[in-house]
């Protein structure tokens, strides 16, 4: 393909790269991944906190993408419809694992090959850095607390930054669902995180 | 109801001193709400490895090969009389 063909592909917007892709051009594809690899990322991070597993989700929503290319529809953004994608992903992964973690083979603490090793910080840290990192921590834990349906729609809305009616689309619940889902996750998120400041002054 | 427990339930009574207070409540309850979604949106962004269009163009370059072989497939199940040419039987052979 040539590159004036290629510049073309990545000035067009997401729905009508995805047409082009439907028409055949494999270039398109390539635009596709490149648009979205770091915002799945960065919304697939969060439910599994892994950086392999991410990758590996992520890299699976592309071919899901790919396979059902023609199933795709213009009455749907394209990136409401590759969330839809990675968050069922990301579901039937984390029930998968939780399947597994309740036959997991627990490591023998007698034997010292098979010990956890705890792997210290050796970066030390002025106190701003340090305060900022412990409160991105202490909100991450905070998130993973939250039950599956509240995590969806705060992570969708505070850290994806998608529209109400977009999350009503990826999650298909009601748009007031969404609303009053979120409302509870926040006050949920603020009570977890009050719990973290009591323990750690008293 | 007595005058002292009056003001307990304070979302439910009209006096102006109830009122400003529970509006007090809703105020600071909303902006450590915003407070929260405005954390939220400044987590670090988590990025794809810089080797990830390698691993993903590996990936894909599998799929687009599997694509073809399903094609070529469904193409000789449908002309499963034309005769083929040696080189391509063997290839045929691969394929099923």
């Amino acid at each position: 393909m040539e590159r004036s063909a290629v510049n073309r592909l990545h000035k067009m917007s997401d729905e009508d790269v995805m047409e082009q892709l439907q028409d055949g051009v494999v270039q398109a594809f390539d635009v596709i991944v490149h648009r979205f690899k770091d915002r799945l990322h960065n919304f697939l991070y969060r439910y599994t906190h892994n950086h392999e597993d991410c990758e590996d989700l992520v890299q699976e929503t592309f071919l899901r993408v790919y396979r059902s290319r023609y199933s795709y529809q213009r009455i749907a953004k394209l990136s409401t419809w590759i969330y839809t994608i990675a968050l069922n992903l990301a579901k039937s992964m984390y029930k998968k694992k939780q399947r597994m973690s309740l036959i997991s083979i627990h490591a023998d603490e007698s034997d010292p090959d098979d010990r956890e090793f705890e792997i210290t910080d050796t970066v030390i840290l002025q106190d701003e850095e340090l305060h900022q990192k412990n409160s991105v921590q202490e909100l991450e834990k905070a998130l993973m607390q939250l039950n599956d349906d509240f995590r969806e729609v705060i992570v969708l809305r505070d850290i994806q930054q998608l529209t109400y009616e977009e999350i009503a689309e990826i999650t298909g619940t009601a748009m007031g669902t969404v609303k009053s889902r979120i409302n509870r996750a926040r006050i949920q998120l603020q009570e977890i995180i009050g719990d973290y400041v009591n323990s750690e002054t008293f | 109801m007595t005058p002292e427990n009056v003001h307990q339930n304070r979302s439910r009574c009209n006096c102006d001193a109830c009122k400003a207070a529970v509006s007090s409540i809703q105020k600071s309850r909303k902006t450590q709400a915003e407070q929260l979604s405005e954390r939220l949106e400044n987590i670090p962004k988590v990025k794809a490895s810089p080797d990830f269009d390698k691993k993903m163009a590996a990936r894909f370059a599998l799929e687009l090969h599997d694509d073809i072989n399903r094609i070529n497939q469904a193409w000789l199940r449908k002309s499963g009389k034309i005769r083929l040419p040696h080189l391509i039987s063997d290839l045929r052979g691969e394929l099923f």
